[in-house]
């Protein structure tokens, strides 16, 4: 009897040792592996935005007028979300009262497929919409692997593309480095 | 005291409870059977267990193979994460280290890992999603780079990888990093030569001006149909010297080739030899030439360690059994003997043989500029003796070739139970008639009702929710 009191107490402590849901902060990462986590993409889109709302560019006078284009995923995550990351730069910048974006439904698809080479075409599309800058980016990877570690360096860069003239009025970017190693036990 | 034992034991087979994908799954997947197959192994793939990231890897293949392009994306991206995850993520991962080794969670080697990322890169480029491909593609040249098999450490030698990686590079405009990646290539060392009567000039050009990049690409850049032929079966693993005896040392696994007579392949265009596809990268190569130093010591370090908990129980179990008997007559002692026998078993050192088996042996890459419009397009499979294998001739017919980008997948693997993926032979449409009832193809509607084409998706059409890319028009 006693023994299957062991074997009983033992499966509901099994049953137990699995933790239960919790809140965790924003600005709390469960870091598993070296891709960027939610909270780095947060942190540079703040970054940004403080830039660009400290930049030349930024007039009290009226709203500059901005599209995003799209930022080239040059990292090793193939779900690399980077609407989102434009999406909290917008969201910085709205908030500064002086700029203005306009919805990119609003644009022929085109303008989503536009690389850097498109001028003639941008410039055609920015007088017909107002358009004063586009917003485009860049996050790029690099890694190093040895000895069963992995060395991965992250560099988001965005830039200001002026719509009348082609000329980058802006740029900035951020970086990041994490290091991951599979646990001895995995090895 | 043998009640404890027992609870150790017990443990020990709680812990050993995970699910792989059943025998019977692999076999329908042989037998061109992928619904079944699939059928059979998602209850096992949706298990959140130690073998989470093989069994998805397992089912992804199953729907890509089908055709499930759509729905092969998720088993692969999730097998993915798990084998990058540098943290465990199974409950029993301690108990790899005093017993058997395959508790700890599947991560595979470098070289499946990369598999995992390669196939989730041609579902992207089949999308036109060049860019994100790419980062696939990447992701699977960087998983491999801790094989050292080119005696760089920080050097992967997936040339499939590389050259697939330069294709996206070259479609998004970026050529500088994709002669990078050419460079890279093992590709480069083995161009494939152009056959066709037409390009012999062509070829001598290539050989006198082999430092040119231009050349170097070798149409990577410029041609419109990439093809991709994956051929053979990926090795076995098993432990060393196939021991299975659990009171042995076979803590070592070692990989167990099944060579195919598939040598290389060519490619005929409406009857026309176009070019050969050489091997671009062998599994076997791969998985057996992972040779880092580092996971040997530890392997080593784990098997000292299980040894040493081994005796431990054996000697514990022993005394223990005296004590609790008092050591009284010879049956007490032969309890003793049993129950350190049991606790001996209990510790095993074997090694981990879990295995992504369902690979291909080698895999090729070739490109082909090919007029736009339907073509009937062969692949043929040769012998190291230049033979022709006829049984593994796959013949697409009045494939749809468009202007701008192509990707022909091909995968031989078919030959486990003497069925073949593909009819070797001229087809009427009364034979393909009966062949595509007694297999679970799909029918489209005609493309031209007008006219008597018919469009009959084959194997890659197997699931309904993807566009076809192999048609066959009677």
């Amino acid at each position: 009897m006693k023994f299957l009191i062991y074997i009983f107490i033992i499966l509901i402590c099994l049953n137990g040792c699995t933790p239960p849901e919790t809140r965790m902060g924003l600005d709390d990462n469960l870091i598993i592996d070296t891709d960027l986590t939610v909270t780095d993409l947060k942190a540079t889109a703040q970054k940004m935005s403080r830039s660009i709302a400290k930049s030349k560019i930024s007039s009290k006078d009226k709203p500059l007028r901005i599209v995003f284009m799209k930022v080239e995923n040059r990292t090793f995550d193939d779900t690399f979300d980077s609407y989102n990351l434009l999406s909290q730069i917008r969201k910085e910048l709205i908030a500064s009262n002086n700029f203005e974006f306009i919805d990119r439904k609003q644009f022929p698809e085109i303008i989503n497929n536009l690389s850097g080479s498109d001028l003639e075409k941008r410039k055609e599309i920015a007088k017909l919409m107002n358009v004063d800058y586009f917003l485009t980016g860049r996050a790029y990877a690099d890694s190093i692997r040895k000895g069963g570690g992995r060395e991965v360096y992250y560099r988001l860069s965005f830039r200001l593309t002026d719509a009348k003239t082609g000329g980058i009025v802006w740029c900035d970017d951020d970086e990041y480095k994490y290091y991951g190693k599979y646990e001895p036990i995995n090895r | 005291m043998i009640n404890k034992i027992l609870i150790i034991l017990i443990l020990f087979l709680l812990a050993g409870c995970a699910a792989q994908i059943p025998k019977e799954a692999e076999d329908a997947f042989y037998m061109n059977d992928f619904g079944k197959a699939a059928k059979l192994s998602r209850p096992c793939a949706d298990k959140l267990n130690r073998n989470f990231a093989l069994n998805n890897a397992k089912l992804g293949q199953f729907y890509f193979t089908g055709g499930g392009y759509d729905l092969a994306f998720l088993p692969f991206l999730n097998a993915g994460k798990v084998m990058e995850r540098t943290v465990t993520g199974s409950d029993n991962a301690f108990w790899s280290s005093v017993s058997r080794e395959d508790f700890k969670e599947f991560k595979g080697e470098p070289f499946e890992r990369s598999m995992c990322h390669w196939y989730r890169g041609i579902i992207h480029y089949r999308r036109g999603d060049y860019e994100k491909a790419l980062a696939a593609f990447r992701r699977g040249i960087d998983a491999d780079k801790d094989t050292m098999s080119l005696n760089k450490d920080d050097t992967s030698d997936f040339s499939a990888g590389y050259v697939m990686a330069a294709r996206c590079n070259y479609l998004l405009g970026e050529p500088d990093t994709a002669d990078t990646y050419i460079q890279k290539s093992k590709f480069v060392n083995e161009i494939e030569e152009k056959i066709d009567d037409t390009d012999e000039e062509e070829v001598v050009v290539n050989d006198e001006n082999n430092d040119n990049y231009e050349n170097k690409r070798n149409g990577i850049d410029s041609d419109n149909t990439i093809f991709i032929v994956e051929w053979g079966d990926s090795p076995l693993k098993q432990r060393e010297n196939n021991i299975k005896d659990i009171w042995s040392c076979s803590a070592f696994a070692e990989y167990i080739p099944r060579s195919s007579k598939i040598e290389y392949a060519k490619i005929f265009v409406d009857g026309n030899e176009k070019i050969q596809i050489n091997r671009c990268t062998s599994t076997f190569c791969q998985l057996s030439c992972n040779t880092e130093k580092t996971a040997e010591t530890i392997q080593k370090i784990k098997i000292g360690a299980k040894w040493t908990v081994r005796v431990c129980a054996f000697a514990g179990a022993f005394t223990g059994v005296l004590i609790a008997t008092k050591g009284n007559g010879a049956a007490a002692t032969a309890a003793g003997i049993g129950a350190a026998l049991v606790a001996g078993a209990a510790v095993r050192t074997e090694a981990d043989v879990r295995v992504w088996d369902l690979l291909p042996e080698d895999i090729g890459v070739g490109s082909l500029d090919i007029e736009p419009g339907f073509h009937n397009i062969a692949v043929c499979f040769y012998s190291s003796s230049n033979a022709e294998l006829p049984e593994w001739r796959q013949v697409y017919y009045y494939y749809p070739i468009k202007k701008d980008d192509n990707l022909i997948y091909c995968r031989t693997t078919f030959d486990h139970f003497g069925k073949y993926k593909f009819e070797t032979e001229e087809v009427s449409s009364s034979i393909v008639d009966s062949q595509i009832s007694s297999r679970h193809y799909l029918e489209i509607d005609p493309v031209d009702e007008e006219s008597d084409i018919r469009i009959i998706p084959l194997a890659p059409a197997f699931w309904k929710e993807n566009e076809v890319d192999n048609l066959t028009i009677f």
